[in-house]
């Protein structure tokens, strides 16, 4: 077990490597040129002597080659780096997004989790009843919504529309914005901003974990074991939950657990529209801006905290099923 | 069972925490969003909260020896206060002395600027011409690597530090002892003046200078000596928070006079949409109104709005080196002039809320006068369908179908193709040349325009900004996209330059532009407009000035 750890933990090192390498290429092929569109604000040309200075700076003006490994050299010193844009350091610019689209992730998985697996559950076990085609329409629609669209309905409904009616604080939801104090890292004193953001995020998810949880319950419930045990006289409750759910809960883990990765640096449309400061919104304005520094550094993160994660999913089918032993080869 | 059990066990705990912390919670903190606005009495005080600002996105740079972009200028412009600044309170925008007394040139090249005395920054030290050189050598110099420092071209020797050759700009001069600054530049311009108007020129007190590393003044409370100061540091993505300068000594309005509001909270927004959705739901006093709903926002009887014009055009210009180009296309340059649908522009895609332009230079710029264009910027489908046939009558054909080109992505997609159809109209096969907006604009310089989309914001207003950019031939290759190259005009630019009298140098100015638009290198197609909306209850004295700053000194929140 610890051994498949490591050797999991040392495959980091070369998927790091490639993804970051693809991604510097692809900053040299992709036209746009980070100075032009630094200085060139409103499409003016930028002077000789102005983008000499700043290529300088940057080392802009130095072969690929060159570039490659000064920024390995430094990435591999702890160094991230600075924004071509802003002139600020990567890690700075690291420290106040990635704890922010992280506590987002995690809320929203939290959600898809609770309310996926539950939403699931129910309707495998009332199969083709008035519930289960109700939750199959709403998950229908969750799944299908842009995000950006539910983003601007709830807008309207829980901000705009409130303040036109006049209506008190209490009863109203911000527009836009990312809480300021946490405790716990997780839990905000300004948690009224939070809550849009996170059901908007978690909306496709849900939606998703609800229809393949109730799948693979279904699939589950026709196996022998299932029967064996009602026969044995354990409680329904007993057999849906511990003998039903729990086989059926892989697949719907390893969709949580990957969905928990990608979150963290994709949510770039909920993000935009709530104001989040998070690492997906970032990302994307970087790359418009061609400012490889902070999309390098920021994916960099991205990367490893994908592959602890998916090490993470890997690790705790042991934990659903027993008859899994990671890391024990077949001697 | 007891797997089962801890996995609900560990689902209760997380959900029970959430719950307690919930009740922890309480209050909405008020400090940052939803604040609510404390009461103010009469006139002076009160806290703005500005959501149309920043409602596009964080500026990259507020300090304003590096701010390219207008909003981050914004900034600068309140916490500093140049040599001059314009008024445009009159029916004709005036240059007035800010911190310069007065100014002097025979020559149009070296310039003799007078310091007004007992000026101080906000930390209590004094502003002096040191405070201008030094402030200067930073801004131009290869290690800040600002953007904008091009806006320094016509000082003597500022190219040199730009590029790392020298440290000291060689044509500016500081003696802090008769309060004179002396500035010898490259050419005779007597525009001079109004080009240190622009926050680009600041000065800066000596904390500046002392960092090891000039691009990171703005991370931390910039020092400054305008209307407003910085009690906290720029908080990224999230605020910029601004708070009256008790200290300042009045800019153009006259010694002891104040800024009324308390504070201004400019809030950070990531899209246009859901800052004005906040703007709308309450949360602020101020909002950018977005794409398509000018009509609407401009109609709604509670609100106020900023909507005049400001110092912007969109307009496409016609390489002259083109199959378009020549002496012997005019007329099908003239016909593609009138035959464009403006109005059909304006309504269409800006709802309305652009003005239709008369010539290149809009109002708001000291030498501005009607009728630049002449004819050639109103519509008129008939005459433009005769010149068509008088061109081809005359044997005029083209090798392929008029390309236009425009940045994709940008809001220009309906413009291009309204002009495509009316192109069509008059019988002149058009195609759609959309192109990467990341490289838009360099392509075009380098020969690739045909009918292509372009702009210009003026940096300041003078009839020079935009003409010697856009119609000199030195600026083939940067921002003439037209490649337009005539003599007269070249002469009648650089002769304006080195014209004292405004009058006649204003004069010059005006014949450069109307021969450009004679020849049908550019095709104006409007003029901007503020787009600020703010609830008339509560705000007052909201002036947005041609050059797109609001005026915050003189902002009030009603009680």
């Amino acid at each position: 077990m610890t051994g498949y750890v490591i050797r999991r933990l040392l495959l980091v090192i070369p998927v790091v490597w490639g993804a970051l390498t693809i991604l510097f290429i692809l900053f040299f092929i992709v036209p746009g040129d980070p100075v032009e569109l630094m200085a060139g604000a409103s499409g003016r040309a930028v002077p000789d002597a102005t983008r000499q200075a700043i290529e300088q700076q940057f080392g802009l003006d130095d072969p690929i080659i060159v570039q490659y490994g000064n920024f390995w050299k430094r990435t591999l010193t702890g160094d991230l780096g600075t924004s071509y844009a802003s002139r600020r350091p990567v890690a700075d610019i690291l420290k106040e997004t990635f704890p922010n689209s992280l506590r987002l992730a995690i809320w929203a998985i939290v959600i898809e989790t609770v309310v996926g697996i539950s939403v699931g559950v129910l309707s495998a076990i009332r199969r083709y009843s008035l519930a289960d085609n109700v939750t199959t329409v709403i998950t229908a629609l969750a799944a299908s919504i842009p995000v950006f669209v539910l983003g601007f309905i709830f807008q309207q409904v829980f901000g705009v529309f409130p303040n036109e009616q006049g209506w008190p604080e209490w009863a109203r939801l911000p527009v836009q914005g990312t809480p300021e104090h946490w405790n716990f890292f997780l839990f905000p004193s300004d948690w009224q901003y939070l809550i849009l953001p996170m059901i908007v995020l978690a909306s496709v998810g849900t939606a998703l974990v609800a229809r393949m949880t109730r799948t693979t319950m279904l699939e589950v419930s026709r196996a022998d074991y299932m029967r064996t045990a009602r026969a044995k006289g354990v409680k329904e409750r007993q057999v849906v939950l511990r003998h039903g759910l729990r086989n059926a809960l892989i697949p719907v883990v390893t969709l949580i657990g990957l969905d928990l990765a990608n979150l963290i640096g994709a949510a770039i449309i909920t993000e935009t529209v709530f104001n989040w400061r998070g690492m997906g919104r970032q990302i994307a304005t970087s790359i418009f801006r061609r400012d490889a520094p902070v999309v390098l550094g920021l994916t960099l993160v991205l990367v490893v905290a994908y592959v602890l994660i998916n090490l993470l999913v890997d690790l705790s089918y042991g934990f659903f099923d027993p008859r899994v032993r990671i890391g024990k080869e077949k001697s | 069972m007891r797997r089962q059990r801890r996995s609900f066990k560990f689902l209760a705990l997380i959900l029970g925490l959430a719950l307690v912390a919930a009740a922890c919670g309480g209050d909405d903190d008020d400090d940052g969003q939803g604040a609510t606005e404390e009461q103010p009495s009469g006139e002076a005080g009160g806290d703005l909260v500005d959501l149309q600002n920043f409602a596009q996105g964080e500026p990259d740079h507020i300090d304003p020896a590096l701010a390219g972009v207008l909003q981050g200028a914004q900034i600068g412009a309140l916490l500093y206060d140049g040599l001059t600044e314009f008024d445009f309170s009159g029916d004709e925008p005036e240059l007035k002395g800010q911190v310069a007394e007065k100014w002097e040139s025979d020559d149009g090249i070296t310039w003799v600027f007078t310091i007004k005395d007992g000026q101080k920054f906000s930390d209590g030290t004094d502003v002096l011409p040191s405070s201008f050189k030094k402030a200067w050598d930073r801004a131009a110099s290869d290690e800040l690597a600002s953007e904008i420092n091009y806006l320094y071209a016509p000082i003597k020797g500022a190219t040199a530090v730009t590029e790392g050759t020298a440290d000291e700009i060689e044509g500016v001069t500081a003696d802090d002892d008769a309060m004179t600054l002396t500035v010898e530049l490259e050419y005779p311009f007597f525009d001079f003046p109004a080009v240190v108007s622009h926050p680009v020129f600041s000065p800066m007190p000596d904390a500046a200078f002392e960092l090891s590393d000039p691009t990171q003044w703005e991370q931390d409370v910039m020092v400054g000596n305008g209307p407003f100061k910085q009690d906290e540091p720029w908080e990224h993505e999230v605020a910029i928070k601004l708070v009256r300068n008790d200290d300042w000594s009045g800019g153009i309005y006259g010694e002891g006079t104040k800024a009324k509001l308390d504070s201004v909270d400019f809030r950070i927004s990531a899209d246009l949409d859901s800052a004005f959705a906040d703007f709308e739901a309450g949360n602020g006093d101020t909002g950018y109104i977005p794409a398509g709903r000018f009509a609407e926002a401009t109609g709604n009887p509670d609100w106020g709005n900023a909507t005049e014009g400001n110092l912007g055009i969109y307009h496409f210009g016609i390489n002259t080196e083109s199959q378009l180009g020549g002496d012997e296309n005019l007329k099908l340059r003239e016909a593609i002039a009138i035959g464009i649908d403006r109005e059909a522009i304006n309504e269409t895609v800006y709802d309305g809320s652009r003005r239709l332009p008369t010539g290149i230079t809009p109002p708001g710029v000291p030498g501005y006068e009607d009728g630049a264009c002449g004819d050639l910027c109103t519509y008129d489908a008939a005459k433009a369908q005769d010149l068509v046939d008088e061109w081809k009558a005359d044997g005029g054909t083209l090798d392929h179908p008029i390309k236009i080109n425009f940045n994709t992505g940008s809001g220009h997609e309906e413009v291009v193709a309204i002009i495509q159809q009316n192109l069509q109209d008059i019988g002149l096969e058009a195609e759609l040349d959309g192109r990467d907006p990341t490289n838009y604009f360099a392509e075009m310089r380098q020969g690739a325009c045909e009918l292509c989309r372009a702009g210009w914001i003026w940096d300041y207003p003078v009839q020079d900004n935009a003409l010697y950019a856009l119609l000199d031939s030195a600026s083939i290759d940067g921002d003439n996209l037209s490649r337009y190259s005539n003599a007269d005009v070249d002469d009648m630019i650089s002769e304006a330059r080195s014209t004292e009298d405004d009058g006649d140098r204003q004069q010059l100015y005006r014949d450069a532009e109307a021969q450009a638009l004679k020849d049908v290198a550019y095709i104006p197609i409007n003029w901007y407009n503020g787009q600020i909306v703010y609830p008339k209850d509560k705000v007052d004295n909201f002036v947005q000035t041609p050059l797109q700053f609001v005026l915050y000194e003189n902002v009030t929140l009603a009680s």
